[in-house]
């Protein structure tokens, strides 16, 4: 299946996203159930919203990643 | 026709900082009129047919907004609520919101401190991804609605960062909007359960926010009292891209998932995999560019279409799970 493809010098735009929440870390610190919550997907775990990767020509990629959803939902709901 | 492509740094980069009840950054570009004044509901501000007592509700679309879009058992479009008061003609927003401030707290909620702020309609929206305005429900007194929230706003009422609907003596944003339509002569509005997932849970017990119920923005919206609608994003087809994408985002959150599947965690700072930035502005792209003005039905299945092809669609097992009554957390 194929998959947008996200040029790499994109990257820093795109991830400019800081939780407003938590602008700076102070004495924060994050319960370790949570930050385990956090980890990134390993593609053993389901993961219904894919995956970044490099290609073979140096440009990330999406890429599904043991999703677990059909992508339409059944009838009548 | 073509109608441009929007490019991530154009729409995205305005999303940095600005949160649901959160304080909201001044990160804006151009505030596009998408819905203004027709014969039935002429403008009064600048082609916007604005009065004291409508509700605005906003979309900042940064994660926290996409955290508590999740959160709730059901989807909603919309993350933030405020008041519209007229003011010598000129249309202000009252609103409730807090701001992280540094300190020597065991968690975020604990640092946020904030209050009821008045600002100018167009200040505001220059925050916001998309708002809409919405007539206050027949029979309830914009004047009165009004008036409350003013009223609020002079004895200086603080913000709850624990969202706790069950007490008035702080107050959160919609639980905000929904005390000013009562004081004009609304009913209450009904919270509604937030998911008993597993991921999502041990977040808002961390927090200490509400895990069981929650007032949605979206539970105020009624597309039948929508008057106006402005923001950053340039079109209405692109806020339904938008919200399309939010809604399957929403749907693929189903129980086996955790909440590192959708952000990542920096430091003590929350941000957006990058995959689904992707899948956003996808979206957002492809319902903009759109030529045949796609109804909603349409607008879900082309992005959900997206979703698929970019995540991937896979074995049916776990989609309904979630709102199954014998779970449990």
């Amino acid at each position: 299946m194929r998959s947008t493809k996200s040029r790499r010098s994109r990257g820093p735009k795109l991830i400019a996203f800081a939780f407003a929440l938590a602008g700076a870390p102070g004495c924060i610190s994050v319960p370790e159930d949570v930050r385990a919550d956090l980890a990134a997907p390993d593609g053993r775990q389901p993961n219904n919203y894919g995956r970044l990767v490099e290609n073979a020509e140096g440009l990330l990629e999406v890429v599904p990643d043991r999703p677990t959803i059909p992508a339409h939902p059944p009838e009548g709901t | 026709m073509s109608r441009g492509r929007l490019r991530a740094p154009l729409v995205w980069a305005l999303l940095a900082g600005v949160a649901g009840c959160a304080s909201a950054g001044r990160v804006g570009g151009r505030t596009h009129f998408l819905k203004t004044g027709s014969a039935e509901e002429p403008g009064t501000y600048l082609g916007l047919p604005l009065r004291s007592g409508q509700i605005l509700l906003a979309e900042a679309g940064n994660p926290y907004s996409l955290f508590f879009s999740l959160a709730t058992r059901d989807y909603y479009d919309f993350t933030h609520a405020a008041v519209l008061v007229m003011e010598g003609g000129e249309p202000f927003v009252y609103e409730m919101t807090g701001e992280y401030k540094p300190g020597f707290d065991d968690r975020v909620t604990d640092g946020i401190e904030g209050g009821c702020r008045r600002t100018p309609l167009l200040e505001y929206a220059r925050a916001y991804l998309y708002l809409e305005v919405f007539d206050p429900p027949a029979g309830v007194d914009g004047e009165a609605v009004a008036r409350w929230a003013q009223e609020q706003y002079r004895r200086g009422v603080p913000f709850d960062p624990y969202f706790d609907a069950s007490e008035h003596e702080r107050l959160f944003c919609t639980e905000f909007v929904a005390l000013a339509l009562e004081a004009g002569g609304a009913p209450p509005v009904k919270p509604v359960p937030l998911r008993r997932h597993p991921s999502l849970q041990r977040l808002l017990g961390w927090l200490g926010v509400a895990r069981e119920s929650g007032l949605p923005a979206g539970l105020l919206a009624d597309p039948a009292r929508s008057v106006a609608a402005l923001g950053q994003l340039p079109s209405l087809g692109a806020a339904r891209g938008y919200f399309a994408a939010k809604r399957e985002l929403h749907r693929r959150f189903t129980r086996d998932q955790r909440l590192g599947n959708v952000f990542a965690l920096d430091g003590a700072q929350l941000s957006l995999r990058r995959q689904l930035v992707v899948f956003l502005e996808g979206a957002v792209n492809l319902i903009h560019e759109a030529d045949d003005d796609p109804d909603a039905g349409e607008i879900d299945r082309r992005v959900q279409e997206l979703a698929a092809r970019l995540f991937g669609a896979a074995p049916e097992h776990a989609a309904l799970e979630e709102q199954s009554p014998k779970e449990g957390s």
